[in-house]
């Protein structure tokens, strides 16, 4: 245990290194939430509603989304790629640590990283724009969003792990990558609520292991999703396919591994 | 720079041009089809974007539905062209940290040059040319037609729009050279452009100021659009005009004076 905890520390060391970088990743942060708000005041800011959604409802589904971004999908097992290319996964492998574990313990110092500083910016953004933000007080909703964000955050986990793995087939880990995020982008539900789709869209969406990374959390947060036990029945069956495909491709890929570049 | 050299230029931009594309050919045919996919793909969600908000709102600060989705594929596209050449800051940390960047600086040619254009992406091009006849479907479909004059005027804004955002670039690249911090201020960068994608009037009054003068964003393709709906009076790009030479030429001097603090450290 305490090897991995030195990896945590040694993982957040690393952030504080380039200060420069650091701070522009978290103002980049804040202008993701910058963008839907206008658009979103620009329609609705003068009253009204569309698809159900008033302004104020939009944007603290928005303003969620933002915070629950940073927690899920803040990762460093995107390196796994380069790690694997670079011959660097040797190092992990010839040492007693799961490689695995290395990657999840340096996914959770990135989480706790983000978290520390959107606690910073939060106030900086409701002080500036002042978007309405719904605080749920119902415990089992309350209870039912951590469960969601737990499995949102393994399901990325290994969704990662997956696409990084095809280093070992391929050099080009960035195609595929950029394509798995702009489906992403679309179908986690952050450019908007999936509920604003047509059913027949929203239900293939809901097929997809991407909607229970952000859209999912966010409802059963905001209490509006009638079929809990559906949805996190269905982020459960993900979570396990995901685990499966992970070792098995894993397994594939070691065989094939030749530390090519150390 | 005389003309011997801008041949020279030339020359080396095609050669290293060629060379990237024959790379790509060769060992990375599945990947480019996937990069193609997901650049179709993004547009394609953000027009969705545009249908979802525009389409049940039927106004977007004025604007229609078909307008809107216009000056999207309207900045899509000359975001593409300004983008096409200018790749090289993508790598060009990498080439500070490895010690490349001192060979540039031996090289008779400007080391700004291969900073900022020894990488053009031949996939771009690819892209650019289904973006080119989406654009014109979008000015149909917006009622509007391009004559001559109009065509004229697009043309020079996207030169003035290309003057800014290499002026973008060189400070960014420039902040690279002192800092070692690039890709974050790049990515930045494109997450501020991205905001052009829709009509800047939603920005307020503010944001709209900062996007047409200060940065490139509004010329992407709200002020074209708005020329060819009639709203704009041409004789204000000379003021822009104007902007993108100061910015230039702030950004060279910039440049330069990072320079001065490059120490080689890495070779």
């Amino acid at each position: 245990m305490k090897k991995y905890w030195s990896i945590f520390k040694i993982t957040l060391q690393e952030y504080f290194v380039y200060r420069l970088n650091m701070i522009m990743w978290r103002v980049r942060q804040i202008f993701v939430f910058l963008i839907p708000f206008f658009i979103w005041k620009s329609v609705l800011g003068e009253g009204g509603d569309i698809y159900g959604y008033t302004f104020a409802s939009v944007i603290t589904y928005l303003f969620g989304t933002t915070v629950i971004r940073s927690l899920v999908m803040g990762s460093r097992s995107v390196d796994l790629g380069w790690m694997i290319n670079s011959g660097y996964l040797t190092i992990p492998l010839m040492r007693p640590i799961g490689t695995f574990r290395l990657l999840f313990v340096r996914d959770l110092a990135d989480k706790l990283y983000n978290l520390s500083f959107i606690l910073i910016e939060i106030p900086l953004l409701l002080y500036f724009f002042r978007p309405p933000v719904f605080l749920q007080s119902d415990i089992s909703a309350i209870l039912f969003f951590l469960l969601s964000l737990l499995m949102a955050i393994l399901i990325y986990f290994y969704i990662n792990i997956i696409f990084g793995s095809l280093a070992f087939w391929s050099r080009d880990v960035w195609a595929p990558r950029f394509l798995l995020m702009v489906i992403m982008e679309f179908a986690t539900g952050a450019m908007f609520p999936l509920d604003m789709l047509p059913d027949i869209g929203r239900k293939l969406a809901l097929l997809t292991p991407f909607p229970y990374l952000l859209y999912v959390p966010m409802k059963i947060y905001l209490g509006q999703d009638s079929h809990i036990a559906l949805s996190l029945g269905l982020a459960f069956g993900w979570l396990i396919l995901l685990w499966y495909l992970t070792r098995r491709i894993w397994q594939k890929g070691l065989k094939l591994y030749e530390a090519e570049g150390r | 720079m005389r003309k011997y050299h801008l041949r020279a230029y030339l020359r080396v931009w095609l050669k290293l041009t060629a060379q990237l594309f024959q790379s790509q050919i060769a060992n990375s045919r599945g990947a480019a089809l996937l990069f193609i996919m997901g650049k179709l793909l993004r547009l394609a969600t953000a027009c969705l974007l545009v249908y979802v908000v525009v389409g049940r709102a039927k106004l977007i600060s004025g604007y229609s539905l078909n307008q809107a989705i216009f000056i999207l594929l309207l900045f899509n596209l000359i975001q593409t062209f300004s983008q096409l050449f200018l790749r090289g800051v993508y790598m060009f940390r990498q080439k500070v940290i490895d010690g490349t960047f001192d060979f540039y600086l031996l090289n008779p040619l400007s080391e700004l040059f291969y900073s900022l254009f020894s990488y053009t992406d031949p996939l771009d091009i690819v892209v650019f040319i289904p973006y080119l006849f989406l654009t014109g479907w979008g000015l149909v479909n917006a009622g509007y037609a391009l004559t001559v004059w109009s065509a004229l005027i697009i043309l020079l804004i996207t030169i003035l729009t290309f003057i800014m955002v290499i002026s973008w670039h060189i400070l960014i690249i420039s902040i690279g050279v002192r800092y070692l911090e690039v890709d974050n201020t790049i990515m930045l960068y494109r997450d501020i452009e991205r905001m052009g994608a829709f009509p800047v009037d939603i920005y307020g009054k503010l944001g709209q100021f900062l996007l047409t003068y200060l940065a490139p964003f509004a010329l992407m393709a709200t002020i074209p659009a708005k020329y060819i709906f009639g709203q704009y009076n041409p004789l204000l790009l000379i003021v822009i005009a104007f902007l993108a030479y100061l910015e230039l030429r702030l950004s060279i001097w910039f440049w330069q004076r990072c320079l001065i603090h490059y120490s080689s450290s890495s070779s």
